[in-house]
């Protein structure tokens, strides 16, 4: 796995596409902190004494990641990041639908409020592949746009 | 990898903590799970917003505090619980359905939920809530008359 070999093309790729979808998530939850707060409220997964320190910081771990993904800086630390982060968005979701709690996903803030679904988890994990590859690829840390 | 990971952690944590920093009313740090609990589906803001909203001529003043309270609102209509029909009545001549009525309380969310929801189900859904009391707004620069 440590010796993913990705072709260039097909690393820039996933780069941009995992960096953008993370920047134009990030955006509306930055400018509008008290609407994701509330879409993570919904979830009722995080303490109240955590919920707007969360819902302020998150943001921009999703900005900075995407960021750096698509300026090729620290793509392993930005594609750790964000397989994290997808990886909780996973353990959130199938949280909500197990609990059958029919909500709007906020992933990207006030913005494309999608109702929880398996489609949701089918694009998580499709994100989380990308970025694991990104991860364990050999050439990454030293491709740059 | 880890101080990659450790140089975006700090940086994102940084620039949050520096933009909750220039504007903390945005969302305060601790949570009002009370308003969360209620399911307030209406725009909540703070005080100082509630003020810059009513300098720009953006809404309707409604004080929906009950009886008759000695800091009153210039140019706010009341609209109180106990007197709902006749109160909404009156504002009902001076406002359209599409205007923006701004909500203020004594900063129980729940009372001033339930009148929001009253006055929604008349056709009137362009609600914004503000959090917190009148002193809150006195002390954001709204104007009050003792």
């Amino acid at each position: 796995m440590r010796n993913l070999k990705l072709p260039d093309y097909i690393e820039l790729l996933l780069r941009l596409m995992i960096g953008g979808t993370f920047i134009y998530a990030s955006i509306s939850k930055i400018f509008h902190p008290d609407a994701f707060a509330l879409s993570i409220f919904h979830y009722r997964l995080v303490p109240a004494a955590l919920l707007h320190p969360f819902a302020i910081y998150l943001p921009y771990l999703e900005f900075f990641a995407g960021a750096a993904l698509i300026a090729g800086k620290y793509i392993k630390g930005a594609s750790l990041l964000v397989s994290l982060m997808v990886l909780m968005f996973i353990g959130a979701i199938s949280s909500a639908l197990f609990r059958d709690i029919d909500i709007s996903c906020g992933c990207f803030g006030t913005e494309g409020g999608h109702a929880i679904g398996l489609q949701l988890l089918f694009r998580d994990f499709i994100l989380l592949a990308g970025s694991i590859a990104l991860l364990f690829s050999k050439i990454s840390s030293r491709q740059r746009l | 990898m880890k101080r990659e990971l450790g140089i975006l952690l700090l940086i994102s944590l940084g620039v949050s903590i520096l933009a909750w920093a220039i504007n903390p009313d945005r969302l305060p740090l601790k949570a009002d799970f009370a308003s969360y609990e209620l399911g307030v589906n209406f725009d909540l803001v703070n005080a100082a917003d509630a003020v810059q909203l009513l300098n720009d001529n953006a809404v309707v003043l409604v004080d929906i505090r009950s009886g008759e309270p000695e800091i009153r609102l210039p140019g706010a209509f009341p609209v109180r619980q106990e007197s709902f029909d006749n109160d909404f009545r009156d504002l009902f001549d001076f406002i359209l359905p599409e205007d923006k009525l701004l909500l203020v309380g004594n900063g129980d969310l729940m009372s001033i939920s339930s009148i929001a929801e009253r006055i929604s189900e008349r056709g009137y859904k362009n609600l914004v809530l503000m959090r917190g009391d009148i002193s809150a707004w006195e002390h954001a620069g709204g104007e009050v008359r003792k």
